[in-house]
């Protein structure tokens, strides 16, 4: 019973160390770009400008099939059962809850997890290995506000913009599901639809995909930093930071929407 | 050459070891190296060499011991002081250490680019200059891993020598090189050296260094075995 207990309480510690540290590189990397010295700046924004546009624009394509024919299938499943009660017009009540609150940004989350968490993990980690990380400080780089800032912005503005997208697709791909289907007229859906979506919703769907935008940003930067001198450590780092970039991300959905929809 | 008053590099009672081993890689370091000095480090293989390069770089910490880079104790030294060292030094890597997302070209101007001494004009003029000098024009577009592995050294020294350093650290700058590239390095050292920027080389090709150090610091048993002086 003694040693369960210690080693539930090293496990805490351990737990306690890796989320300082991963909190840290957020926190550090921050305070460097906005209060540090103004060199390097221009650089920095040209990195960030271009993981902007390989995690947001590059994952257009993917987002948009997933959200469309995700829509299509709740809409099917819910008119299915809805209609047999005459509860059509919960159908965009649904699709809101679903898309907007829920599946939205978790799903959008896992795909860039998938995409651009993997990479990021898998980049670092070969940069370390390589001694880039090395060659940047022994230039006068700071790597906190070169390599961990543009990624946490850019992942993170990639991130909101691809949540907002799904979930207008999603609702989009139920839109025209509905519209072929059901007997109930597109302006009433629209109406039905709009009335159910609140400012807080929205609020809150920018909350969660900013916040998990963050966590996919740091966990694989975090992990490819740890990374000694093997280039065998690197596909394990990419592993276990997707395994614990998504441990996070249902954490903090959790938690989020238990703060704000209990 | 010695007669200078204070040393540029003091290095006291040096211990390293890497985090989980339990033996010292280096034990009880003790050197002194001058302004302008031409220094050669070398000794059997696995005895900390390119370690003791690092540390005196700023790349490796200073668990125990001291070392005084123009009397700055980079012991625990604060991280706004360490980038102001660093941007002092220069380092040229063994395995040449690119930044493998960014083309030769960029990978040159990188550090220029970063700390933005120059105009983006006047960085592009340097670069070409360096491009030339090393014989890469028609690669200067391509990424480090279309390179040959004697390109990346040199596309490494010239990103080493473009900032203009008052110190260079170079890790086995003519290994693995042919006979024309290890002569344009050799030349692009004492040339640097010649206008006074401090050179501190790892090398095992001692015959190829021995007509231009001026100090020579032989690594055995991970400490300190000889220094010769010209």
């Amino acid at each position: 019973m003694k040693n369960l207990f210690e080693k539930a309480g090293k496990n805490f510690i351990k737990q306690i160390d890796y989320m300082g540290g991963v909190a840290g590189l957020v926190v550090f990397s921050i305070i460097e770009r906005l209060f540090g010295e103004r060199r390097g700046n221009k650089v920095v924004n040209q990195i960030l400008i271009k993981q902007i546009f390989f995690t947001g624009w590059e994952a257009l394509f993917i987002i948009t099939i997933i959200a469309i024919l995700l829509g299509l299938v709740i809409t099917i499943q819910t008119t299915s059962q809805l209609t047999k009660f005459g509860a059509e017009n919960l159908i965009g009540k649904i699709l809101i809850i679903t898309l907007v609150r829920e599946l939205g940004p978790i799903l959008t989350a896992i795909i860039i997890v998938g995409r651009s968490g993997t990479a990021i993990a898998t980049e670092i980690g070969n940069m370390t290995v390589a001694h880039e990380i090395e060659a940047l400080e022994s230039m006068g780089i700071d790597t906190l506000k070169y390599i961990m800032f543009p990624r946490l912005i850019g992942v993170t503005i990639a991130t909101i913009g691809l949540t907002v997208y799904f979930a207008a697709f999603g609702i989009l791909g139920g839109i025209i599901l509905t519209s072929l289907q059901l007997s109930i007229p597109l302006s009433k859906f629209f109406n039905i639809l709009f009335s159910n979506l609140k400012l807080l919703d929205i609020l809150i769907l920018i909350l969660k995909s900013a916040i998990f935008g963050a966590i996919i940003a740091t966990i694989p930067v975090y992990h490819g930093f740890k990374i000694r001198m093997s280039s065998t450590e690197v596909p394990q780092a990419a592993t276990k930071s997707v395994v614990r970039t998504l441990i996070y991300i249902f954490i903090f959905n959790s938690i989020i929407t238990a703060i704000f929809y209990i | 050459m010695e007669n200078l008053t204070e040393p540029l590099i003091r290095v006291e009672h040096l211990y390293f070891k890497y985090p989980g081993d339990e033996d010292y890689i280096l034990k009880d370091i003790n050197f002194e190296i001058y302004s302008g000095e031409y220094v050669v480090i070398s000794g059997p293989r696995g005895e900390g060499k390119s370690t003791l390069l690092k540390i005196l770089a700023g790349i490796l910490p200073v668990e125990n011991g001291n070392l005084f880079y123009n009397n700055l104790n980079l012991k625990g030294v604060g991280k706004k002081k360490l980038m102001k060292f660093h941007r002092k030094t220069s380092f040229v890597f063994q395995d040449s250490a690119l930044i493998s997302n960014l083309n030769v070209f960029d990978n040159i101007a990188l550090p220029l680019r970063y700390n933005e001494i120059y105009p983006e004009e006047e960085i592009q003029r340097k670069v070409e200059n360096f491009i030339k000098i090393i014989n890469m024009e028609c690669d200067k577009n391509q990424l480090p891993a279309f390179i040959s592995i004697g390109q990346r050294k040199l596309v490494s020294l010239a990103r080493a020598l473009i900032v203009e350093p008052e110190t260079i650290f170079y890790d086995e700058p003519i290994a693995n090189l042919d006979k024309a590239s290890r002569d344009l390095v050799l030349n692009l050292i004492n040339e640097r050296n010649k206008k006074g920027v401090t050179s501190i080389i790892v090398a095992h090709e001692l015959e190829e260094f021995e007509p231009y150090w001026t100090k020579f610091i032989e690594l055995k048993d991970r400490t300190v075995h000889k220094i010769l002086k010209k």
